[in-house]
């Protein structure tokens, strides 16, 4: 129960949000922090302060690289780690959606099973 | 005809005449018998006249054979008669008939003869002494002097004829030399009969180094072998033809006009009249447009097929994503499930494990159709081909093996290198091998030919233009994948590049194999073709940019 670690997951999808947080909680190492705009998102880092954060790319409102920018551009967030989700493959892709200033992020393509998943936050929080 | 008629009716004339005077013209006793055999005789040569056939009549001997004939027999008859002195009459009438040979020579020569043989018979007969004799005398130099009057007029008559023809003659010339088109005739034999100046300066010959010559002398066996066809038709169907012959002598398209030339009053036909007008600007620009019409169809189909690829480019990326959200879902409530159901089994275990493998399933379609679409990176480099193609049947030589096929390779340069994306090709070669091998469900051969070819025509993007593929004079790399299978309806064949279309069981293909195939070699800036034969086998032939060394 001690040190888990804090996750902040934004994604539109309210059903991936609700499952996603749910099998990670289920692991018994991590908070998970839901939510499904962009905007709310922000407010949450600057409250929860979270170790990591899962961003969806494709939302409406503001996409995951607008939230991206604004977080690396504050003092109190530029050093949580973002890791990108996207339904989209290919790394041009994703650059395609305006973003690719940002540079140096980690991407995870949909699908993935909870096992990479939780892989993938683990290599990168160590 | 005429001819023949006017000579007819002279002869009867001349024979009915005749045979009166010596039948009644009081024969000796003792030749009677004989002047009736000579009438019979001398009027059934009617018959033979008639029975002669027409085209003799335009022969001058004939009159020389006519004349002489009368001349004899009109002595004959003066001699069997007894009286016989107004025989000299009926030779007028054979003095017209000889100068429709419109020969004056033979005219008087004949003439001098039977007033000779004319005055001996008077003579003998003892006419020259009698009261009359005088009368009798004068009979001679009157034949003589009739006979050059009629001579004369006919051969007035004749240069007159002569003149005039001459005058049309010339008209139709100036006509043929005129114009710019060579006009000429030949015989059965396709021998030279004449030719017009443009002919003569087209070869650079004169009149008398081409007349009487084979049309085969000047021009290519193959030119010759097409012009005696037709001259031989001419003679037979008695038409005029037309076409159209190339030169390769000179390179250039003509259009001959053959017409029989028919001989006057006769049904025959002695020579065949060319016309030849030089077409080649007609006919280049005919080619030009053909080949315009062929490239526009080419571009335009290309232009359909572009904007149809594009449309699938941004189809599959928004499908794609609007599908793997769902997908995602399904995944994570799968191992959400499998983390919080209180009773599971080794059932529901199982179920899980196979809604996840449908749910990579479907991702993996989408993914490969994502791979594909415009939006991929290509990273080119220079590929062997023969090496990739020997890999590629690596991998998938369980397939070769189980459904017992045998692979025929044919490289003719086993280093021959393209331009080109490594994993991307290869699967175009993998997707055509297993449609190879799908497509040949009791065994068969899967044969591979890679070569280098010199571009010569234009085709499929090959041209000059500055959008095309491959340039006219370059080099590309062809390669053929055939198989000896069921082979493709002509009806579909030309859809076998289009997205989602298959002959397949749906489980078997998504009908994006080759629509991506056509996609991954158009980005390679090449072409994939396909030839097919229902029941025989399927061609697919690649042109492939080759590596810049």
């Amino acid at each position: 129960m001690k040190n888990k670690k804090k996750i902040l997951l934004v994604d539109d999808e309210e059903d991936f949000c609700f499952f996603v947080k749910g099998n990670l909680e289920n692991t018994g190492e991590f908070d998970v922090l839901a939510t499904t705009s962009g905007k709310e998102g922000i407010k949450l880092v600057r409250g929860e302060k979270p170790d990591l954060i899962l961003l969806d790319i494709n939302m409406p409102e503001m996409s995951g690289g607008e939230v991206a920018q604004i977080l690396s551009d504050r003092a109190e967030s530029k050093e949580i780690p973002i890791v990108f989700l996207t339904a989209l493959v290919t790394k041009d892709e994703v650059e395609n959606e305006s973003i690719s200033n940002i540079g140096g992020y980690n991407y995870i393509a949909k699908p993935i099973t909870t096992k990479e998943l939780v892989a993938i936050i683990k290599d990168i929080l160590n | 005809m005429v001819l023949k008629k006017n000579i007819f009716t002279i002869h009867l004339m001349v024979t009915i005449i005749t045979s009166y005077l010596t039948i009644f013209g009081h024969a000796k006793d003792n030749l009677i018998i004989w002047s009736q055999i000579f009438t019979v005789f001398y009027l059934s040569s009617n018959l033979v006249i008639l029975y002669i056939p027409t085209r003799y009549f335009i022969e001058r001997t004939i009159f020389y054979y006519l004349i002489f004939f009368h001349s004899v027999m009109i002595c004959l008859g003066m001699y069997l008669s007894n009286s016989g002195t107004d025989f000299y009459l009926v030779y007028f009438l054979i003095l017209g008939l000889s100068s429709m040979s419109i020969s004056i020579k033979y005219l008087m020569l004949n003439s001098f003869i039977f007033v000779l043989v004319y005055g001996w018979i008077l003579f003998q007969k003892g006419l020259f002494a009698g009261d009359m004799a005088v009368s009798y005398a004068l009979r001679l130099p009157f034949i003589i002097i009739i006979a050059l009057l009629f001579g004369y007029i006919v051969d007035m008559l004749a240069k007159d004829k002569s003149r005039s023809l001459k005058a049309s003659e010339e008209k139709y010339r100036s006509l043929v030399e005129s114009t710019d088109n060579s006009v000429y005739m030949v015989d059965k034999d396709c021998k030279y009969l004449s030719a017009n100046s443009t002919l003569l300066s087209e070869h650079g010959l004169t009149e008398s180094q081409i007349i009487g010559k084979l049309f085969g002398n000047f021009h290519s066996i193959e030119e010759t072998k097409e012009f005696i066809k037709k001259v031989d038709e001419v003679f037979k169907t008695r038409r005029a033809t037309q076409y159209e012959a190339h030169s390769e002598k000179s390179g250039k398209w003509v259009m001959r006009t053959l017409s029989p030339i028919k001989e006057p009053d006769f049904a025959k036909i002695k020579a065949v009249s060319v016309l030849s007008t030089n077409i080649t600007a007609r006919v280049q620009t005919e080619k030009e447009l053909k080949r315009t019409y062929n490239t526009l169809k080419i571009t335009q189909g290309q232009l359909i097929q572009n904007e149809k690829m594009a449309a699938l480019g941004r189809l599959a990326s928004g499908l794609a994503h609007q599908i793997r959200n769902p997908l995602e879902i399904i995944l994570m409530g799968i191992d959400f499930l499998g983390n919080t159901l209180p009773n599971k089994d080794l059932n529901s275990e199982k179920a899980f494990e196979k809604i996840k493998n449908a749910v990579n399933r479907t991702n993996r379609i989408i993914t490969d159709f994502l791979r594909f679409s415009r939006k991929a990176e290509l990273k080119f480099e220079s590929v062997n081909v023969c090496k990739l193609l020997d890999e590629t049947i690596n991998l998938i030589e369980y397939r070769i093996n189980v459904n017992k096929i045998k692979i025929e390779r044919n490289y003719s340069e086993e280093s021959v290198q393209v331009n080109a994306d490594k994993n991307l090709l290869q699967q175009v070669f993998m997707n055509l091998f297993n449609n190879g091998i799908d497509a040949m469900v009791k065994g068969g051969v899967t044969r591979i030919k890679v070569n280098t070819k010199k571009i010569i025509q234009v085709g499929e993007k090959t041209g000059y233009r500055e959008n095309d593929y491959f340039k006219i004079g370059d080099k590309m790399v062809v390669i053929e994948i055939e198989d000896t299978g069921k082979g493709i309806p002509k009806d579909v064949l030309s859809q076998v590049f289009e997205p989602f279309f298959t002959t397949k069981e749906s489980e078997k293909g998504t009908g994006l194999g080759l629509s991506l195939a056509h996609l991954i070699i158009d980005r390679h800036k090449g072409n994939i073709t396909v030839q097919s034969e229902v029941n025989k086998g399927t061609k697919f032939t690649l042109n492939l940019q080759p590596a810049n060394n």
